[in-house]
């Protein structure tokens, strides 16, 4: 029986953002823009998304006189990224091993 | 961007995230050679001045060479104020590790000037401090030179206990040359992950 994959972050952009998030300890919103090649509008959808499904913090505060943008990994997040990975390799398990039954 | 898409590209898409995170680790070579160079250059300097110059002042290259890096160092993260960051948990480990090194050193320097310590103690205590925070920060980073770098430290500390005040100076610039400048360059120079 697979587990399901979780939709949250069964999104390109999403699983983007938050496979960027879980190796560093925070990272602006310049940042997962340039590394994502997202749109700033589409960007923040998704941000937003994240944020309220408790899988991020944001952090909104002001550098130099300009908006900063600074996001973070929750546990949640952690955990259900976590739980994605371990539910993916369940399904490539299982096509390796219908593989060699062949 | 809500289209669907395979396993195999979601697979693809945490690695190559993932791949662009280790990256952030290796891009700190810079500094390394920053503060690898002008301390090496301070302990040979420290030398001319001590054996050439026989003056009490050799200490002093120390204290130029630190506030020229911190200098330097402030100067160029300004420059780049406008760069977007992303904060490894690596660089906070780091900062605290090596200010609690700055700090160690400060309280030997407190044990030195109330001749709690001899002149000819300070020099191996001071390297194999060093090699304990290089050890640990190669560790942290995978990067092998720096963990031998910490390993040559904690030989040379050991070297060192046994050579004259003079001879110490030199092994202080060698120990800096091998174990810090060296793989700074290496770390800044290769693209690699498993350098």
């Amino acid at each position: 029986m697979f587990e399901p994959l979780d939709p949250i972050l069964h999104s390109q952009l999403r699983l983007a953002i938050i496979s960027l998030l879980i190796g560093v300890e925070s990272a602006e919103f310049i940042y997962l823009l340039e590394q994502t090649g997202s749109t700033k509008g589409n960007l923040s959808i998704q941000l937003t998304k994240l944020k309220d499904e408790g899988y991020i913090d944001v952090k909104k505060s002001f550098r130099n006189n300009y908006p900063l943008t600074t996001c973070f990994i929750t546990s949640k997040g952690a955990e259900a990224f976590d739980n994605y990975v371990k539910a993916l390799s369940g399904y490539f398990k299982a096509g390796s091993e219908s593989g060699e039954n062949k | 961007m809500e289209k669907e898409f395979t396993n195999q590209q979601s697979l693809e898409m945490i690695q190559s995230m993932i791949s662009i995170s280790r990256q952030n680790f290796r891009k700190g070579g810079f500094y390394y050679i920053l503060w690898g160079g002008l301390f090496f250059i301070a302990a040979l300097a420290q030398y001319v001045i001590f054996t050439v110059f026989k003056s009490e002042l050799h200490w002093l290259t120390w204290l130029v060479a630190g506030a020229l890096a911190v200098i330097i160092n402030f100067f160029i993260m300004g420059k780049r104020k406008n760069v977007p960051r992303v904060k490894t948990y690596i660089d906070r480990v780091n900062f605290y590790l090596w200010t609690a090194f700055v700090i160690s050193i400060l309280f030997i320097g407190f044990l030195a000037s109330q001749q709690a310590l001899s002149p000819i103690q300070i020099n191996p205590l001071i390297i194999m401090l060093y090699g304990f925070a290089t050890f640990i920060s190669g560790g942290m980073l995978r990067f092998k030179w720096l963990i031998a770098g910490g390993i040559i430290a904690w030989i040379m500390a050991i070297i060192c206990t046994f050579q004259s005040y003079e001879t110490q100076m030199l092994l202080v610039a060698a120990t800096i040359l091998l174990s810090y400048l060296i793989p700074g360059i290496i770390l800044n120079f290769s693209k690699g992950n498993n350098v």
